[in-house]
């Protein structure tokens, strides 16, 4: 009898049991797809297909929940995310063995949660970090995130987990701004001049190395880093992340890919970022913008037929896109067409009568068709509307020699100095202002 | 098995199934709490508003009952004109040197810069001043006062710019910005050209500085970016939207040498056509970086007694341009931990105001972002200009990461003695990616702008310690209705000693917000003027007030937060202190002054030169 009854409670907690790990909730998000791009509609369909195929397949929620992330749509990608974190099968939760990946679901509701409640974002980054050996890129965002929100011990548990790199670049950069929180600038400094080491190009590390090496009484540093942050620009390390690229190869969205081939285009892979734009006019065709892109990846590329014919195909949807009518410009000035180019960038400045790089190039025009005085003109609206155009400033004070007036000349070959006083032609020009400054008036 | 046990076995196994399944829900099997992502936060109940004790704050919208009625007109909504969701600004200023508040809005334009392809706004377009009489009405005194141009007015100065007592206007606009002379006598002039003025981007905060220290209020004009209207930008659902600042290129910003003493031998004043500026953004080293501006403060932030100049760029490094004393700029925005927020990350910074926000004596930076990146407030750590992030101490990450800051104030709301914040809110994309409703008249680029881009203001209380907290205020844009604001000016408007508030919208209404939180404490309100500088407002001087052992300290200025400018007195709250023990003033040419305290809850004007040398 104790047997039977001992049987029986264990298979009623094997019932409950069963019923606990049972989601509330089966149902996934609702999401319009009529409203979407017809490739994202369809990516998203299939994603909930595999869904309803197997509705107690953690894979097939969580493919689901990638997909919506990678459509930027973190709120219900969160609601499959979860779904997949509660399917997951016991014998993957512990741990990463296998090759199962059970983490992943936190993880990724915590990018979801990042830009909207960081602190729920921390606690899914943390939910995720509790599994044995997780990958170190999940540590290091969790230490990153604690480190926001100045949980400096905590962060610090992170960065020591056995499983972090102690010489990796990533970790090294959160050790720098750990110790800096701490008032520990010597430390700080060690870790990011290793970071520098490595990554030389990593403005964060500089940013920051620069405040301490203020605080450590060296100001000549600080000063040296604070200038190479400033030519690096607003460039940021962007660390590698497999699983969020894992979400990224999963998007079919025209205007994200046009931001994936606006990235190639900002690292003059143009052929990729052409291929990648044609994708983009496929997906969601006459759309001048994309086809002024394609123009100039084409012409960078070396093809000016078919730059010359995309322009135009913009600006037969556009006829007032004042970038279409400056390539083009530009494009005539290479096969130096020098009054059609003019015809165009006139277009241009007539659209947009700030643009100063259109009146520089119009100003070259006019230069080659010998027409000094309205290339003056010109050039002097491209460097009112860019003061710090260097080359506007040359243009116009070899104008101006030429033209006789020295004096003026001088005054864009000091702006020169001031910005780029290792520019070659500056010394040859200003010999020629000087020169002709000694011939004084007659000498005009 | 018998019957009875059988039951009992059957009991049992119903208790053992509730209390599986109660632990399971509870606990979530092996160790993965089954929380919601927000930890309760996303859960429905947390969207029902919690009661709460009636705020402290109280805000009362005069705007009509006052005589005001203003509508932005934003230029082509359907379109989606870049600077239609960034604009514009308001100016609180004593225009005919009445001792009332008078008001100036800036508005949109029926005819943008940028040549457009579609249609544009039909709606009634122009600048508004309004003069405030003695009952406390105002009247729009534009047609006559020379101020209302059809231009697209973005960003509004306000500064004596020749020294004869009257302060006069400078506009930024999507084109040609525009300087105007108040003729004092209720009008003005256009002397842009003259006064060799000339900037043709899209200039955005301006403020009026003298980083000479010669006695003539020089110009910083901020610029955002290259635009071109004929780019079209989407959203996540392919759909138009405005664009991302990160799209276009950003431009060079504008330093502006006042040259009128020069040609003046000698005299401090100027008369009414010897206005004369001269660019000399190249010299002074202004334009060796470009970046996308928006909200200036000028102010002394290394404390070597020269004025400096901060800048809030969009999306990138901000800039902390640091007077060399020889006519130069250095940005050290980087090495003083201003240029991003403490890891690292450019902002999308908008507002900004720099004031001593946890009484320590010195003046702290607080920046407005975007939706997702919370506000920063970088504490000064050492009087000489150090900075650190502070924002998660003071309580302002979460507090600020669900909203779109612009204007910001930092202002003693209910005078205990420390700094409130107040925010304008107003996003730049739509968030539910609803399309808009197709445009033709203004009633509907309101109701566009009202169901898009629409937040609620907000107002940040300070427990005294420099930690805050969000307090609603039940009107005027704090917690009803929402708005797209964008402009912040604060000033006493009504003359009973708080600060009040003005705020403009993008597409909408301006509103006159008159401070009435019921228990204030003591007061006093402060103008420094320059008698041997025609009597002008003491831009930069430095005003320390001493009273029951506790010392507060506030600098004359008229631009800080976003597009706007503000009533350049200085204003101390003081909580139960009834005597005042002095006041001292550091003059923007260095030289300090005390002055005798005696009884607060007044408003007193100190003279450069008639105080005592310590």
């Amino acid at each position: 009898m104790k047997r039977c009854l001992a049987l029986a409670v264990l298979l009623v907690l094997g019932i409950g049991l069963w019923l606990a790990r049972r989601p509330n909730e089966m149902r996934g998000p609702v999401v319009r797809l009529d409203t979407l791009p017809a490739p994202v509609a369809e990516v998203l369909r299939d994603a909930e297909a595999g869904v309803r195929q197997d509705p107690r397949s953690a894979a097939a929620w969580g493919h689901w929940g990638m997909v919506l992330m990678a459509h930027d749509m973190p709120v219900e990608a969160i609601t499959c995310l979860q779904q997949a974190e509660q399917l997951e099968p016991l014998a993957t939760r512990s741990s990463t063995a296998r090759g199962s990946q059970p983490f992943r679901w936190a993880y990724y509701q915590g990018m979801c949660l990042a830009l909207s409640d960081p602190a729920a974002a921390l606690a899914c980054f943390q939910r995720a970090a509790e599994f044995e050996g997780v990958p170190p890129v999940v540590r290091l965002e969790l230490a990153e995130r604690l480190l926001t929100f100045q949980r400096l011990d905590e962060a610090e548990v992170q960065l020591k987990d056995p499983d972090v790199p102690q010489d990796g670049s990533r970790g090294d950069l959160a050790r720098g701004r750990l110790a800096f929180l701490r008032g520990d600038f010597a430390t700080s400094g060690h870790w990011l001049k290793r970071v520098i080491g490595s990554t030389p190009k990593n403005r964060d590390a500089r940013q920051l190395l620069s405040q301490v090496l203020l605080r450590l009484e060296d100001p000549a540093g600080a000063a040296e880093h604070s200038r190479l942050c400033q030519e690096l620009g607003s460039q940021r390390a962007a660390w590698d992340d497999p699983f969020m690229n894992a979400v990224v190869a999963l998007c079919r969205s025209p205007s994200q890919l046009l931001s994936h081939a606006e990235e190639m285009v900002a690292q003059d892979n143009y052929p990729a970022a052409a291929e990648t734009l044609r994708r983009v006019l496929e997906l969601a065709p006459d759309q001048p913008d994309v086809l002024v892109q394609l123009g100039f990846a084409l012409m960078k590329q070396g093809d000016q037929p078919a730059a010359a014919a995309s322009l135009r195909a913009a600006l037969a949807l556009n006829p007032a896109h004042a970038e279409a009518h400056y390539y083009l410009g530009s494009l005539q000035m290479q096969e130096e067409k020098w009054a059609e180019a003019v015809a165009s960038l006139q277009q241009a400045v007539q659209f947009k009568p700030d643009y100063a790089a259109a009146h520089h190039n119009l100003g070259t025009c006019l230069i080659r068709l010998n027409k000094p005085t309205a290339a003056c003109t010109a050039l002097l609206a491209a460097v009112r509307a860019e003061p710090d155009s260097t080359a506007s400033h040359l243009s116009l004070a070899e104008l101006l020699i030429a033209n006789g007036q020295p004096a003026e000349a001088a005054r864009h070959l000091e702006a020169v100095r001031r910005l780029a006083p290792a520019d070659p032609r500056l010394n040859a020009l200003l010999a020629k202002v000087k020169s002709a400054a000694d011939k004084g008036p007659s000498g005009r | 098995m018998s019957r009875t046990n059988s039951i009992r076995v059957g009991a049992l196994a119903v208790l053992a199934v509730i209390v599986a399944t109660d632990i399971g829900v509870r606990t979530n099997w092996l160790g993965s709490p089954r929380s919601s992502p927000g930890d309760g936060r996303n859960s429905p109940t947390t969207l029902i508003e919690q009661p709460q004790s009636p705020p402290r704050i109280q805000f009362q919208d005069v705007t009509a009952e006052r005589g005001i009625e203003f509508t932005h007109v934003v230029a082509q909504p359907e379109g989606f004109y870049f600077p239609d969701i960034m604009s514009a600004g308001c100016g609180l200023f004593d225009l005919n040197c009445d001792g009332r508040l008078d008001v100036l809005l800036l508005n949109g334009s029926q005819s943008p810069p940028h040549r457009l392809a579609t249609p544009q706004s039909t709606a009634p377009a122009g600048h508004r001043l309004y003069r405030q009489e003695a009952d406390g009405r105002f009247t729009d005194v534009t047609a006559a006062s020379g101020l209302g141009g059809t231009d697209y007015g973005v960003g509004v100065a306000i500064a004596d710019i020749n020294n004869d007592g009257h302060p006069d206007v400078y506009m930024t606009t999507v084109g040609e910005d525009q300087l105007y002379l108040n003729r004092r006598n209720g009008t003005f002039e256009n002397i842009t050209q003259a006064a060799g003025i000339a900037n043709p981007l899209w200039g955005t905060s301006a403020s009026f500085v003298d980083f000479d220290r010669d006695g003539w209020l020089d110009l910083f004009v901020a610029n955002y970016v290259d635009y071109h209207a004929s780019r079209k930008c989407v959203n996540r659902h392919g759909r138009e939207d405005y664009c991302h600042p990160g799209q276009f290129e950003p431009t060079c910003h504008k330093l502006y040498r006042n040259l009128t003493g020069e040609s003046l031998q000698g005299s401090a004043r100027a008369g009414d056509r010897q206005v004369r500026f001269e660019d000399v953004s190249l010299r002074a080293g202004i334009v060796t970086q470009r970046g996308p501006g928006l909200g200036v403060h000028c102010a002394d932030f290394n404390a070597d007694g020269w004025p400096d100049i901060y800048v809030a760029n969009d999306s990138e490094a901000n800039f902390l341009w640091i007077n060399q004393r020889d006519g130069t700029f250095r940005d050290e925005a980087v090495i003083r931990g201003v240029a991003t927020d403490g890891q690292g990350q450019p902002q999308s910074s908008m507002g900004v105001v720099f004031d001593d926000l946890n009484d320590d004596g010195l003046s702290d930076i607080f920046l407005t972002h975007f939706r997702g990146e919370p506000h920063t407030m970088y504490r000064q750590v050492t009087p000489d200009g150090l900075f650190a992030d502070q924002t998660v101490p003071a309580g302002l990450f979460d507090a600020t990461f669900h909203s779109t800051g612009f204007g910001v104030v930092a202002v003693d709301l209910e005078h205990d003695g420390d700094l409130d914040l107040a925010v304008a809110n107003g996003h730049v994309k739509q968030e539910d990616g609803s399309p808009p409703a197709a445009m033709t008249s203004t009633a509907t680029t309101s109701i566009l702008f009202a169901s898009a881009y629409q937040e609620q203001n907000e107002i940040f209380v300070n427990d005294g310690k420099g930690r805050f907290h969000k307090e609603l205020s039940p009107s005027c844009g704090f917690r009803s209705p929402r708005e797209v604001s964008r402009g912040l000016a604060c000033g006493d408007i009504n003359g009973d000693g708080a600060l009040d508030l003005l705020v403009s919208n993008a597409g909408g209404p301006a509103r006159l917000c008159l401070n009435t939180t019921a228990s204030r404490g003591h007061w006093l309100l402060v103008r420094a003027v320059e008698p041997r500088l025609g009597g002008r407002d003491a831009y930069g001087a430095q005003v320390t007030v001493k009273a029951g052992g506790r010392r507060w300290v506030r600098v004359i200025n008229s631009t800080f937060s976003y597009l706007s400018a503000s009533d350049p007195r200085a204003h101390f709250g003081l909580g139960a202190v009834e005597t005042v023990d002095s006041i001292e003033v550091r003059w923007p040419d260095g030289s300090h002054e005390r002055f005798p305290g005696g009884a607060v809850d007044r408003s007193l004007e100190l003279s450069h030169g008639t105080g005592l040398t310590p």
